[in-house]
This record gives C-alpha cells, structure tokens and sequence, in this order.
C-alpha cells in the first residue's frame, strides 16, 4: 500500500513540524523535540497539569487534545512504539509545577512499564507527580478483574473531565480521585472490520476473512474475544450494548454520556449509524444517550472498526465532560 | 494474575527471524527490480513453514509475528519479541523501545506463551544508565511472572570504551562482559526464566580458526566462565550474525568446555544464504533451499551440542 510518508526514520518528526505549523494552540517543548506542550501554559504552579506519552500512528490522540480545558503535554513515541521513560520524564520536567502533575497512562505494558519508571525519576528530582492508570476495555480481562483491563476510547473521558477539572482549579489529590471515579464508571467495547496498514512494514496488521468481524479488538489491533459473522449493524451495537451493561449495570432512568469511536477507516456515515443505533439499543432499556462524541479520534491508520464507550456520569462529571475546551481536534461537546 | 508458566522447552532448538529494517534491506537489494513490500513477510512466511517443522521453539518479531504465528507447524512452540524495533537503537543509553501494540497480557491471547525481551547491556555502563535498564528488565519480568509468560532475556553486551565490536581489545573483554551480564540478570529479582547469550569467545582470534591470539584452553576456559553464574537459569546460546560454520564450531567448543547449555537461539548463521536463492529465484527456490540446506544446517547445529 502506497504511504505518503518522506521515510521512516523523519516519519514522525514531520508529522509534528506540520502539526505545531497548523495548530495556534500547540507548540513544541523546550526539553525534546518530541513533546507537544500548550502554546500559552497557564500558571503551573497554580494549576495541576495533565500529561500523556503514547506511540504515534494513533492520531489524533493524543497530541490533538493538548490545549486549554485539556491535556498540557504529549509525549510522541516512534511509530507503535511507548516514549521511552527519560522522554516522558522531559515531558514532566516541561509542564511541572508546585501543583503537581497527573501522568495518563493507557494500560498497555509498554506505556505501564515506562510511565512507572518516568515517574519513579520525576519523584527522585522532587517533582510532584501521579501516574493514573486507565483501563476501560471489557474485552481484555473479566468483570471483577478490571484493573487488568487495557486502555480503550473511554479513556477520552478521563482526558477531558480532569482537563476541565484541573483548568478551573482542583487540586492534584481530589482530581486523582475523579479520574479514578471516571475511570470506574466507563467501559468501552470494540468490533475490527478490517485492518490497518503498518506505515513501517507497508502491511496489514492482522487479517479477517470478508464476512467475519472482530468483536474486541483494541485499536492497537490486540486480540479480541471472538468474531462474529458480518451482518447488519444493528446487531452488532446490541451485543455490544448488552455486554457492556452486563459488565457495569446501568439502571432504567438512568443517562449515559456515549462515545463511538472510529479507528481510522470507518466513515462519519457508517459512525453516525452506529450511534443512532446505540442510542436506540439503551432506549429500550430506559436508558438515555447524552453528550456524544462520535468520530475518528483513537485510530490506527486505516484500520476499519469502531468501539462504543459509555460513561455513567455525575453531575459535576457530566458538566466537565461538556466544558468548552481549545484543542486542534477535541470537538465541542453539547448535552442537547 | 498469577498464572504459572509453561513448561520449559529442553533442548531449545531454535531459531530466530525477528530481524527488521536491516533484513528488508538486505533481501530489497538481493531482489533488485523484482522486489515489492511484501517481500520481508514472504521471506519470514518460508522460514517459518520451513524450518518450523524441525526446531522446538522459533522466534518471530512484534511487527509481523501476529501474522506470522498461523504458519507453525504445531510441534514448534511460539516464542514472541517484545521489542518495538531493535534495529533503531541510536541513543547513547541504547534502551530498547517497547511495542505500544502489544502487551504481555496480550500473549495469551494470541496463543503465545513465550516473551523475548533484548537488550543493549553494558557491565561497565554507568550506574544510572544501567539502573534504568534493571528497573525495565524487572518489570517486564514482573509482567511476565503476573501473566504467566515465560520470559526469556537476551542481553547484548558492549563497552562504552571500545567502538569496535569486531576489534581484538573487544574479544579480550568480552567473556567478562557476558559474564557479568550473565551473573547480574541470573538474580531472582527479575524472574528470567530463559538467559539468551552471545558466544563469549570470537573465533576470528581463537587458535585453529583465526589469529591465535585465544588459544584452545583460553577459548574452553571463556565458556565455562561466562555460563557459571547463570546458575540453574538454562542459557541458550545466540548465532549473533557469525557465520554459519562459525557458529556450529562455537557451540561444539561450548559442548568440550562442558557448558551445558540448554540450546540455542539461531537467525542469520541459518538462513542468510537464503536471501540471495530469494532474489535469485524468488519464493520457490526459498523454500527448496529452507527445506534442505535450512534444515541440513538445523540439524548439525542440534548435533553440535
């Protein structure tokens, strides 16, 4: 497959020259070239700052959530690769202040492993820091082991509610808490139609038979539970309503902020469907959709899929997630 | 969580194609005109169903393996790199990239029991360089340990002081480096089940097959010295890109010093030959020279030990 790329080793820098070219709000950092910062940081010394380090190849997560009301660094990894721990530690130094800081960490080995370490450092030159892991896909560990569970697209939640939060002031401990609150009430499940072409290899990640779709893939393409024949949509978005409700039970009556998610070749069309679908799906249940978010946000490549996220918000959860924010690709989001 | 382990493979007759961009190159230049993306895939595709069939363990990278695991042959047990990319290793610290699509919790999923993790190790390192690398190597052990994944470590041993890995000055220091980086990564703490090292001694200055600058005794004294302190940790030894005939000569002195050694772990020595029938012949005469002289070469390296 054709990749328009100059080469594989300046792949990622390029990306970044043209992203911090396009984009008023972002900026690079001054410790490394591959941290994207806030053009205009606030007082860090009042203000908790929110930081995340992933591989690139997943865009626009998560250097296209840095601005004001959200994150205020990303630490960009190579291609599918975790930022090593001494970038993520730079990423820490850059935003860092008497506040405190909050590491996001996707519960993945590599992002645990490095995360945890960069911390380690950051605590050892007497930066106030705190990794928070997220984990929020039910596909990966059963229900009682969710804190094996890997990071998924309902981890957007956690970004935007502890970026509003931190931007009007909370403090690092009760914003720690939220996020964890956040992190407890969402879950998210995806389904894999087809796969992404690695810009390193030139080659699909995984291969599925026409008629067949993946349920549970993540979007890093990690093994699902299972495949499912391929058939109308509606299908799909009941099992995986029902098996998201199975696993965190949402009473009648009750509302849900949802996100569906596309991984990078899914359309608007096919991703609006899926929502219409969705919302339809927890109607019959008595339960409301409120405060979507639907697009192509958590992606790899072209890789054809998409994961439905929901959250059981409070209020003041709820009023976060819906806060104006100023980032080059978090949308805005409305409660309608 | 806490999910025990699978059996240990003995003897592990293995062999490696977990090679990245260097490989690509090699086999785009040895296709010349003919050669197309999917080349590097198809080349790893034949090893894999060509020698599968003889080896007890064979060894795949992150980026292909996914797709590469459905062509084993069921005899030959999986064995995964968690590394993101080995061959872009270019700052001075030399810390391995991890994957951002593959977790240790993703093994079992994928029918996988078996982790590779490799790492640049430099004993005489500095001590903050070399703590960064202890914590990594702990944690991925942990990890393993926590999903029950058999976690087989490869250390790659080099000196900041010499620049020359094939230079005499090396040759001289490194049974000691294998050695330490032997006894250091032998400790419990970082829960190695399998220690994947290099040949200590390098023949090119070893009496009988280079300079004779090592003599016999000094080469048979440099096995025993470095495998010492793996202890009951079993040690497989790698072909580290030496020649073929080098390598089955290096494991029968590994044999003579009494080092008994669990197998070994063999990429390039095996089927670098293959990438010019590749380009000479394309995919057929690939697989005719894996199915004979890939498994000729298998199998003397399996007498050697």
């Amino acid at each position: 497959m054709k990749k328009l790329f100059n080469s594989q080793e300046t792949m990622v820098d390029d990306m970044i020259d043209g992203f911090v070219a396009a984009y008023p709000q972002v900026k690079r950092g001054r410790n490394d070239p591959r941290i994207v910062v806030r053009a205009t940081q606030k007082g860090n010394d009042e203000k908790v700052t929110l930081l995340i380090g992933n591989g690139s190849g997943h865009e626009p997560i998560a250097m296209g959530f840095v601005g004001a009301g959200l994150l205020d660094a990303n630490v960009v990894g190579d291609v599918f690769a975790a930022p090593s721990a001494d970038l993520i530690l730079d990423g820490i130094a850059e935003v860092n202040g008497k506040a405190g800081s909050i590491l996001l960490v996707s519960q993945h080995s590599g992002d645990v492993i490095n995360g945890g370490a960069a911390v380690m450092l950051a605590e050892e030159q007497g930066l106030r820091v705190r990794p928070l892991y997220m984990y929020d896909d039910i596909s990966s560990a059963p229900k009682g082991e969710e804190h094996e569970r890997r990071g998924a697209p309902g981890t957007m939640f956690i970004y935007k509610i502890l970026g509003a939060a931190a931007e009007e002031g909370m403090a690092l401990d009760p914003l720690y808490a939220l996020g964890e609150a956040v992190r407890d009430n969402t879950r998210t499940l995806a389904a894999a139609v087809s796969p992404g072409v690695s810009p390193l290899t030139g080659k699909e990640m995984f291969s599925l038979p026409d008629d067949e779709i993946y349920l549970g893939m993540g979007v890093h393409g990690e093994p699902g539970i299972g495949r499912e024949k391929y058939g109308p949509v509606s299908g799909l978005v009941h099992t995986i309503v029902d098996a998201l409700l199975e696993d965190r039970p949402v009473a009648s009556g009750e509302a849900v902020a949802v996100i569906v998610n596309g991984m990078g070749g899914t359309t608007l069309m096919e991703l609006l469907t899926i929502y219409g679908q969705t919302e339809k799906a927890l109607a019959e249940r008595g339960i409301s959709a409120v405060a979507p978010m639907i697009g192509s946000y958590v992606t790899t490549q072209e890789m054809g899929g998409f994961s439905i996220s929901i959250l059981t918000p409070t209020a003041e959860m709820l009023r976060y997630w819906c806060a104006p924010s100023d980032t080059p690709c978090f949308p805005a989001i409305k409660t309608g | 969580m806490g999910n025990s382990k699978p059996e240990s493979i003995s003897p592990m007759y293995g062999v490696a194609v977990d090679q990245g961009s260097g490989l690509k190159a090699a086999i785009a230049e040895a296709r010349g005109a003919d050669a197309v993306e999917t080349d590097l895939f198809e080349f790893k595709k034949a090893v894999v169903e060509c020698l599968s069939p003889e080896a007890s363990v064979l060894l795949v990278d992150a980026e292909y393996g996914r797709e590469l695991l459905p062509h084993y042959d069921a005899s030959c047990e999986k064995l995964l790199a968690y590394e993101a990319d080995v061959y872009h290793i270019t700052t001075s610290e030399r810390i391995t990239a991890l994957p951002d699509n593959l977790s240790v919790a993703d093994y079992a999923g994928l029918g996988v029991r078996r982790l590779k993790f490799f790492l640049y190790y430099g004993p005489r390192s500095s001590t903050s360089t070399n703590e960064k690398k202890h914590a990594l190597v702990r944690d991925i052990g942990a990890q393993c340990a926590m999903h029950g994944i058999e976690f087989l470590f490869e250390p790659i041993v080099y000196d900041d002081e010499i620049d020359d890995a094939s230079s005499l000055e090396f040759a001289k220091l490194k049974p000691q480096l294998v050695r330490d980086a032997t006894r250091i990564f032998a400790h419990p703490d970082f829960r190695i089940d399998v220690l994947k090292v290099e040949i200590p001694v390098n023949l090119a200055f070893v009496e009988g097959f280079g300079t004779g600058d090592f003599n016999h005794e000094q080469a048979l004294e440099a096995f025993r010295d470095a495998a010492a302190p793996a202890g009951e940790i079993p040690l497989v030894y790698l072909s580290a890109g030496v020649s073929f005939e080098w390598f089955e000569q290096s494991l029968k002195l590994a044999a003579e010093a009494g080092v008994e050694a669990a197998g070994f772990m063999c990429g390039r020595a095996i089927w670098s030959d293959a990438i010019s029938e590749f380009g000479q012949g394309g995919k057929a005469r690939l697989n005719d020279w894996l199915a004979g002289e890939g498994r000729r070469r298998l199998a003397r390296l399996k007498a050697a030990l």
